[in-house]
C-alpha cells in the first residue's frame, strides 16, 4: 500500500502523511500511534481512508486519527476533521449512522464485595430491564408532541420529567441539550423510529457493563470523580436507534446529489458532504442536532432504569449513591472554537470514533471537574477492562481537543466468527467470575475480546502522546451484550 | 453462491456477483438478508409488497432500495424473503418484495453505506462490495 511509504514518524507517538501523497488532499494526515498500532492500523483500508478525509473542502491544519483507529466506512474509526464555518464542508459519514453513539460512567458507591453476593441477581434485574437486541420497540412510548420535546431539547427533558437530575445534566457533555436542534428537521420516518426506542441499548457493540474500580492512577482526578478503589461502577454504551440511522441516512441522500451542485470531488461517495452554510448542511445539522438529544436522552432514560434496579436489589445497602461520572458522545460534528494559527477559530469539529477530551479550564468542562479537565472514558473489551482518562492542554493545541473512543478492533467480525465460538467465550468469561448476558450469540462471537486491540497499549499512546491522562481502570463483573 | 462476506474490521461487507443489474439487485437483497437472518424457520401470512425508488445512478437505487427493505422489516417487524426487480432504470427503479410476520432479525444491520461502492462491468459480469454498518 503506497500510503505506508510515506507516512513517516514525526515524534515516537505520532506519524504523519504529507499532502503530496494525493492531490486531492488539502492538508496533510496525522496518526496518533506506536509502531505496534501503526502496524495494526496497515492491515485495513484505515490510512486509506484517512488519506480520504483530507480532500474534504474546508478542513482545517490536519485530518487526524487517534491511536483506536481502524476500518470503518468514509472515514476510518478514531477519524477527526476539522473544517473553517461557514463555508466548510459538514459531512454526514463523518459523523456515521449512530448519531451521538457515546458512553457514560455510572458511580454506585458499592463495594464490590457487596455487589459480588448479589451479582447474578444484579445481572438479570439489568437484562430484563433495559430492551436489548435488533429490532424496534421495547422503549419508553412517547407521543409525537413529547418526541418533539425529547429532540429539542435532550437531557433537559429528562430533568423536566423526574428521569435526570440538574447533577446529571451538568455531567453531561454539552449538558445534553445541544441548541440547534429543530425537530421539523427531521423526518417522518426518522420521526417514526424514535417513538418506541428510547431507554434501549441496540445491538452491535453497544453493552452494559457491571465494573469494579481496579487502579488509581490520579487521586485527586478519581476523587472528584467519585471513583474509589474496589468500588463498583457501571458503564453504558449506546446512541440514539433506528431514529439517528435514518437522519443519516437522509442526509447522506440527499448529499449524494449536492456534491455535484456544490461541485464537490470526492475519493468515497460515503464522504459525500455539503457546505456548512448550505441549506442541505443546514437541514441536517438542525435534526443531527436532535438525534444528538435523542441519545443522550436515550441513555439517560437507560440510566433511570439502572438506578430502579440498583435500588430494588441493593435496598439495604447504606452505601448505594447513584451518580453520573460523566457522559461522552464519540459520534458527532460540533461547532466548536480552536486555535489555528495562535488566532481562534470558529469550526465544525467531526468525530468519527473519537472523543472530546477538553483540558482543564476549558469552558465547556463542568465546573467540578474544572481544574483536572474533561472526562475521557475509553472502554475496551468484555474482559481486560476500560479507562477513564481526562482531556489535556496538548489535546487542545493538537488534535482539537480530541482523543481516543476505545481499543479499536484488529479483527474483522468475519474473522471472530471463525476464531470464537460464543459458547466457549461464555465459559471462559465465567471462569473470570464475568457474569454475561447476550442478545444475540453471533453478535457475542464478533465482539469477543480478541477481536480489539490491546487497550493498555492504546491508552499508552493517547498518554504519552499527551492527548489524556490516565485516572483510573475498571475491571468487568459482568456484562450485558446488545 | 453469488454473494459472499468480504473481511471489513468494523462492520459487514458483502461482494455480489451476477450477470445482469436486476440480477444484482435481487442477489444483494438476498445476501443482506443472509447476513441478518441466523435461519428461515417457520413463517406464514406471507405476501408481496410493492417497493418504488427514485435515484440519479444504480448505485443510489442500490443503496435507497435495500434501506428501504431494513426499514420496512423493522417498522412492521416483518421479515424480507425474496425480492423481483420489476423495472429498472438509472433513476427509476420498481419491485416486489415477499414479507412475512417475523421476529427481530439475529443481527441488527444500521444502514447500507455508500462506502467505496461501484457497480463493475467485467468479462465475467457484474459484481459490487457493500458494506452494512452493524
Amino acid at each position: 500500500m503506497a500510503v505506508l511509504n510515506q507516512l513517516l514518524p514525526r515524534s515516537p507517538f505520532l506519524y504523519e502523511l504529507p499532502r503530496t501523497y494525493s492531490p486531492d488532499m488539502l492538508v496533510p494526515a496525522r496518526l496518533y500511534a506506536d509502531s505496534v498500532l501503526f502496524a495494526q492500523a496497515a492491515q485495513d483500508r484505515s490510512l486509506e481512508q484517512l488519506a480520504n478525509t483530507a480532500c474534504l473542502p474546508g478542513i482545517v491544519r490536519y485530518a487526524l486519527a487517534m491511536p483506536d483507529i481502524h476500518q470503518g466506512y468514509g472515514f476510518p474509526i478514531g477519524g477527526v476533521v476539522a473544517t473553517a464555518l461557514p463555508d466548510g464542508v459538514l459531512s454526514p459519514g463523518g459523523v456515521g449512522y449512530d448519531i451521538n453513539c457515546g458512553v457514560r460512567v455510572i458511580s454506585t458507591g458499592l463495594p464490590a464485595r457487596v455487589v459480588r453476593k448479589k451479582q447474578e441477581q444484579l445481572m438479570d434485574g439489568l437484562f430484563s430491564a433495559v430492551a436489548v437486541g435488533a429490532g424496534s420497540g421495547g422503549g419508553l412510548a412517547l407521543n409525537s408532541k413529547e418526541l418533539d420535546a425529547v429532540l429539542a431539547s435532550g437531557i433537559s427533558w429528562c430533568v423536566k420529567k423526574g428521569y435526570s437530575s440538574p447533577e446529571e445534566q451538568a455531567h453531561t457533555e454539552d449538558k445534553g441539550h445541544l441548541q440547534d436542534a429543530d425537530p421539523d428537521a427531521v423526518s417522518p420516518r426518522a420521526r417514526e423510529r424514535g417513538l418506541d426506542q428510547l431507554g434501549t441499548l441496540g445491538a452491535g457493540n453497544h453493552f452494559i457493563e457491571v465494573d469494579r474500580v481496579d487502579h488509581i492512577y490520579d487521586e485527586e482526578a478519581a476523587r472528584a470523580m467519585r471513583l474509589e478503589p474496589d468500588t463498583v461502577c457501571i458503564w453504558v454504551h449506546c446512541g440514539s436507534r433506528g431514529l439517528g440511522h435514518q437522519v443519516c441516512t437522509d442526509a447522506v441522500r440527499t448529499m449524494q446529489v449536492a456534491v455535484s451542485r456544490y461541485g464537490i470531488r470526492l475519493p468515497d461517495r460515503e464522504l459525500a458532504c455539503a457546505p456548512f452554510n448550505s441549506p442541505e448542511a443546514r437541514e441536517y445539522w438542525q435534526a443531527m442536532n436532535c438525534a444528538a438529544n435523542y441519545a443522550w436522552a436515550n441513555r439517560q432514560i437507560i440510566t433511570h432504569a439502572i438506578r430502579g434496579v440498583l435500588e430494588r436489589v441493593f435496598a439495604a445497602e447504606l452505601s448505594l449513591n447513584v451518580g453520573l461520572v460523566y457522559d461522552v458522545c464519540h459520534n458527532i460534528a460540533k461547532k466548536e472554537t480552536h486555535l489555528v494559527d495562535d488566532l481562534p477559530r470558529s469550526l465544525c469539529v467531526h468525530r468519527k470514533g473519537a472523543t472530546r477530551a477538553f483540558g482543564p479550564g476549558c469552558e465547556d468542562v463542568p465546573a467540578d471537574y474544572q481544574h483536572i479537565g474533561q472526562p475521557v472514558l475509553v472502554p475496551g473489551n468484555m474482559s481486560s477492562g476500560s479507562f477513564v482518562m481526562v482531556g489535556t492542554q496538548q489535546a487542545m493545541e493538537e488534535t482539537f481537543g480530541s482523543c481516543c473512543h476505545g481499543a479499536g478492533r484488529v479483527m474483522s467480525r468475519t474473522a471472530a466468527r471463525k476464531t470464537v465460538h460464543a459458547d466457549a467465550l461464555r465459559r471462559q468469561l465465567d471462569e473470570r467470575g464475568i457474569s454475561l448476558r447476550a442478545g444475540s450469540s453471533k453478535g457475542l462471537a464478533e465482539e469477543a475480546p480478541q477481536a480489539y486491540k490491546d487497550l493498555d497499549r492504546v491508552v499508552g499512546v493517547a498518554e504519552q502522546a499527551g492527548l489524556a491522562r490516565l485516572v483510573a481502570r475498571t475491571l468487568p463483573m459482568g456484562v450485558i451484550k446488545g | 453462491m453469488p454473494y459472499r462476506e468480504v473481511e471489513h474490521t468494523a462492520d459487514l461487507a458483502l461482494l455480489v456477483e451476477a450477470h445482469s443489474l436486476p440480477e444484482l439487485f435481487c442477489e444483494a437483497c438476498r445476501g443482506m438478508l443472509w447476513l441478518q437472518y441466523d435461519e428461515e424457520g417457520h413463517l406464514s401470512e406471507c405476501e408481496w409488497r410493492s417497493v418504488e425508488i427514485a435515484g440519479s445512478s444504480y448505485e443510489m437505487l442500490l443503496v435507497e432500495w435495500l434501506n428501504e427493505i431494513l426499514y420496512i422489516g423493522e417498522r412492521d417487524q416483518f421479515r424480507v424473503i425474496d425480492a423481483r426487480i420489476d423495472e429498472l432504470s438509472e433513476n427509476a427503479l420498481k419491485s416486489s418484495i415477499l414479507i412475512c410476520p417475523s421476529q427481530p432479525p439475529a443481527r441488527d444491520i444500521k444502514a447500507v453505506t455508500y462506502s467505496d461502492l461501484t457497480i463493475l462491468h467485467t468479462d465475467s459480469g457484474l459484481h459490487v462490495v457493500l458494506t452494512f454498518d452493524v
